[in-house]
């Protein structure tokens, strides 16, 4: 159902020719890619995951192909059945005593009785069996649009294909789960009323709702255009319609018989290998690790976020880091010439003349020792050299 | 009212508060929450007396030192109160969660009021003198708060904060100097005007030559440091990590902004054209910051760091938006509009980073407490068990800090994207990652600390206890007001944004 605003979101940016062939591609080879994985998965509410997934792709590949409307049928189709088959799985777990996995089931179609009846309505109208079921005219729309598409038929082709595998999935579901004999824990008993009246609303739409997009009469086309839709049974009159309705009502039935050949009524016991590993082992195990996408996923964009992270903080300690550092030391250095300069050359020289006067006032001071005699003494020296001058200086 | 100088009072009103809590005590914490409370009120009525039209109110203009150029000229306009609102709130913040300081704690909210006072200066004043000296003054209790309460290594954490910091301002005095001698003006209001009309740079090609992006650049680089912007944010993982919890959250949710408010203030309007000829290397920077931040936070291991690298992430958003911004668009209605777009966002960015970065560093501190000092993501597991109120309530803020629609992170971060994608939008492209990759950071973060099997030690770790709840419920609630209304805000700053791309010329 989130995919209504995406896709409302598409509808209204697009318009433009490339956009909308990449959004085709995509949808169609998703609706395989997720089928696929489908195949071989073994908890119940995940098969339908990777159906639902599935689904999405044939409504992108819906609204490249055929526009708003027939994506959009789709859309509404799917949001019933699917919720059908959820609430239905809810109520299989419910009933098995809280087993999720389809090889611990088997043989609930006689005690749950109600769900049973309308899981397969659900499983029917997902898989598109032929005129009773919603999903065989919302799908077939899509896979007409695809068939008229001007640009490649690959689209077609893979659509096909997925409608192939879709019947496959979920007859070796419905298999597993409600034929051949019970193999999980206890006693399985059908849910309370609560559970199991909504499940008989949605299955009466998922199969009513086929009634509004029927090519004799188009409403639900006719609602999103806008325009009023009279009822012709002429809108049948078409051969090639008519030849893609076999077409596809061939292709389901290929699925559901290939299905029940490989799975219905067998039985196995859990730890048993699965019927198509049985049958060709490396598809299986392929299959059964989705492809291996979240592996693809670890090893490339989850690897590179903590690598870059390492990075980052690399560039930041190391690079940055000791950028600072540097800048740093050779202040320091500076600091350090400076105060060496300091302390050899100016210093040194101020040193020296602080010590020349010392040494000076040191002879000085050796006088000045306060003793009377001493200072007569000198005081006479004194005079005796002051009168030596004047003699001297005032002879003729 | 509008006689009152409350620009005046706001500023003063916490040195007084710190005068008081100097010789108080153990009761210096009371004072300081008063005074805290006080100074929050009067943001708030300063947030309602804003001119309508979103120009700069509130002035007082007086001369101080006339022969210089030196004015006391005060005023704010809707990014300035918001700046004084994000202040208050924050300081209230850190002075609630600093209530295990016992360390002198009268000289500790002395300090924390002052940086207050720092910040409130900061962010009013108009003249560069006057500015100047709140922005150098400012760092001077922040330094003392690492020095003298931080963690093991806060000595070289807080000089290396100081003298980068340092650096980066006496490139932009040199600048401011040389522009005073060339105009014979500080004030940033007449400066812009002498630009927008090209009188600015004809006087300093005639006095000084040309030399004009030689300033630009020195006024970038004093504000880079500050934001900080890669490759100058070096000192702010040691600085944001050793400080104390609640000095952190100072540092990330008020003066971080500095550098935001003052790329705003004054390196657009005076600088734009240069700062416009430069745009792409600037704006390889602010995408670089905010990869490299979001990565580099992926992997720390320690609480702290991770949000002191996240906090570098989602300041780069505003300086990605400021940079975009720069771009001259002739007219274009639809780059007009998603430059104010990107404005606006930018302006809600600063604040709703300071109210949820100082959240989850107040949380980041009771766990610290709670857990005898530990913090390290590994060291915790399904704390959501024992304590799951504070699981939910950091878990909220984390969530904020992811930029979750319905919370403040988002509407700051969509609009800068909104604004910056028709500007550059390679920048805009390349810088989405650092949102995915934030994303991926934080729920690492809930996942390692508050889901998983309960280690043994910390099945009886203590939950929120009545005083915390009640100090943080007003910030859980202001982040979802702000996430579903955020019209409150962007109705007075729009105006603003409006008023200063109308005066702004690339």
């Amino acid at each position: 159902m989130s995919a209504g605003a995406i896709m409302r979101h598409v509808a209204s940016a697009s318009g433009s020719t490339p956009a909308l062939t990449v959004i085709t591609w995509v949808g169609a080879s998703t609706a395989v890619f997720a089928a696929l994985i489908a195949v071989a998965q073994n908890d119940i509410k995940r098969i339908l995951a990777y159906s639902t997934v599935s689904q999405l792709g044939y409504m992108m590949a819906g609204l490249g192909v055929g526009g708003v409307a027939v994506g959009m049928f789709h859309l509404i189709t799917h949001a019933f059945f699917k919720a059908l088959l959820f609430m239905g799985a809810g109520s299989v777990i419910h009933g098995a005593h809280e087993e999720q996995d389809i090889r611990r089931m088997g043989g609930l179609s006689g005690p749950m009785r109600i769900t049973f009846v309308t899981y397969v309505i659900g499983m029917l109208a997902l898989c598109g069996f032929p005129l009773f079921f919603s999903g065989f005219w919302s799908k077939d729309a899509i896979i007409e649009s695809a068939s008229e598409w001007g640009i490649s038929h690959g689209p077609f082709f893979l659509l096909l294909f997925g409608a192939l595998l879709t019947a496959f999935y979920m007859t070796r579901q419905v298999s597993y789960v409600f034929f051949g004999e019970y193999r999980g824990h206890g006693h399985a008993h059908e849910s309370p009323r609560v559970m199991t009246t909504p499940l008989a609303i949605l299955a009466f739409f998922a199969v009513a709702l086929g009634a509004l997009g029927t090519p004799a009469w188009p409403w639900f086309r006719g609602f999103i255009d806008n325009t009023a839709v009279p009822f012709r049974m002429a809108g049948f009159n078409e051969p090639a319609l008519l030849v893609l309705m076999l077409i596809s009502s061939l292709v389901v039935f290929a699925g559901l018989g290939l299905g029940w050949w490989l799975y219905g009524n067998k039985s196995p016991r859990p730890e048993e290998p699965d019927a198509l590993q049985k049958a060709i082992p490396p598809v299986w195990t392929v299959l059964a690790n989705r492809l291996y996408i979240d592996e693809l996923y670890g090893a490339t964009v989850i690897a590179f976020y903590y690598w870059w992270a390492k990075v980052a903080d690399w560039i930041d300690r190391e690079i940055w880091g000791d950028m600072v550092a540097t800048i740093t030391l050779l202040f320091q250095g500076w600091a350090r010439l400076n105060r060496f300069l300091d302390a050899t050359m100016v210093d040194g020289a101020f040193d020296k003349g602080c010590e020349e006067i010392y040494n000076g006032g040191g002879v000085l001071a050796r006088i000045q020792n306060g003793r009377g005699q001493i200072y007569l003494r000198l005081l006479a020296l004194g005079v005796v050299i002051l009168a030596a001058i004047l003699i001297w200086s005032g002879r003729p | 009212m509008n006689s009152l100088p409350l620009l005046t009072i706001i500023t003063v009103l916490p040195v007084i508060g710190a005068a008081i809590s100097l010789f108080t005590g153990r009761h210096s914490r009371g004072v300081a929450q008063v005074t805290g409370i006080a100074c929050l009120l009067l943001s708030l009525v300063i947030w309602m007396h804003l001119p309508a039209d979103g120009s700069i109110g509130l002035q007082e203009l007086h001369q101080w030192v006339p022969s210089l150029g030196v004015q006391y000229h005060l005023g704010v306009d809707g990014l300035g109160a918001l700046m004084l609102i994000l202040s208050a709130l924050v300081s209230l913040m850190s002075i609630d969660a600093a209530h295990r300081v016992h360390h002198e704690p009268g000289l500790f909210f002395a300090l924390v009021l002052l940086l207050e006072a720092g910040l409130f200066g900061t962010f009013t004043a108009l003249n560069f003198f006057h500015w100047f000296i709140f922005w150098e003054l400012s760092l001077i209790p922040a330094f003392f708060l690492i020095k003298l309460w931080g963690g093991p290594k806060r000595g070289p954490a807080a000089t290396q904060f100081f003298v980068y910091t340092m650096v980066g301002s006496v490139a932009l005095l040199l600048s401011f100097l040389a522009v005073y001698h060339a105009t014979g003006s500080m004030d940033f209001i007449q400066l812009a005007a002498m630009a927008t009309n090209g009188t600015l740079q004809n006087r300093v090609l005639a006095s000084l030559g040309p030399v004009m992006m030689w300033l630009a650049v020195g006024v970038l680089a004093g504000f880079a440091v500050k934001v900080p912007l890669a490759p100058f944010h070096t000192w702010l993982p040691a600085a944001y990590s050793e400080a104390p919890s609640p000095v952190t959250m100072l540092l990330t949710g008020g003066m971080s902004k500095m550098g935001v408010y003052g790329l705003l203030r004054i390196a657009l309007p005076i600088f734009g054209p240069q700062i416009a000829a430069i745009r792409t290397p600037l704006l390889v920077l602010a995408v670089l910051t905010i990869i490299m931040g979001a990565w580099a936070a992926a992997a720390q291991k320690d609480l702290k760091r991770i949000f002191a690298y996240s906090s570098v992430n989602h300041l780069g958003y505003c300086l990605l938006g400021i940079f975009a911004i720069a771009v001259h668009t002739g007219g274009n209605v639809s780059d007009s509009v998603s430059q104010a777009a990107a404005l606006n966002g930018v302006i809600l960015q600063m604040f709703n980073h300071g109210l949820t970065a100082a959240a989850l560093f107040w949380f980041i501190s009771m766990i610290q407490f709670r857990s005898g000092g530990l913090r390290g993501i590994d060291s915790f597991g399904g704390l959501r068990k024992p304590a799951p109120v504070f699981a939910g309530l950091m878990g909220i803020a984390l969530f904020s800090s992811l930029g979750l629609p319905g919370l403040n992170g988002f509407v700051g971060e969509f609009l800068i994207f909104r604004g910056v994608f028709p500007l550059s939008w390679v920048a805009a492209a390349v810088s989405v990652l650092g949102l995915l990759v934030t994303a991926a950071v934080i729920l690492t973060v809930i996942l390692k600390v508050f889901t998983g099997p309960v280690p043994e030690r910390w099945a009886t770790f203590p939950d929120l206890h009545g005083g915390e709840r009640l100090g943080l419920a007003p910030v859980i609630g202001l982040i979802f007001l702000l996430g579903l209304v955020p019209q409150i805000v962007i109705e007075r700053v729009n105006p603003t944004v409006q008023y200063l791309l109308a005066h702004w010329r690339f």
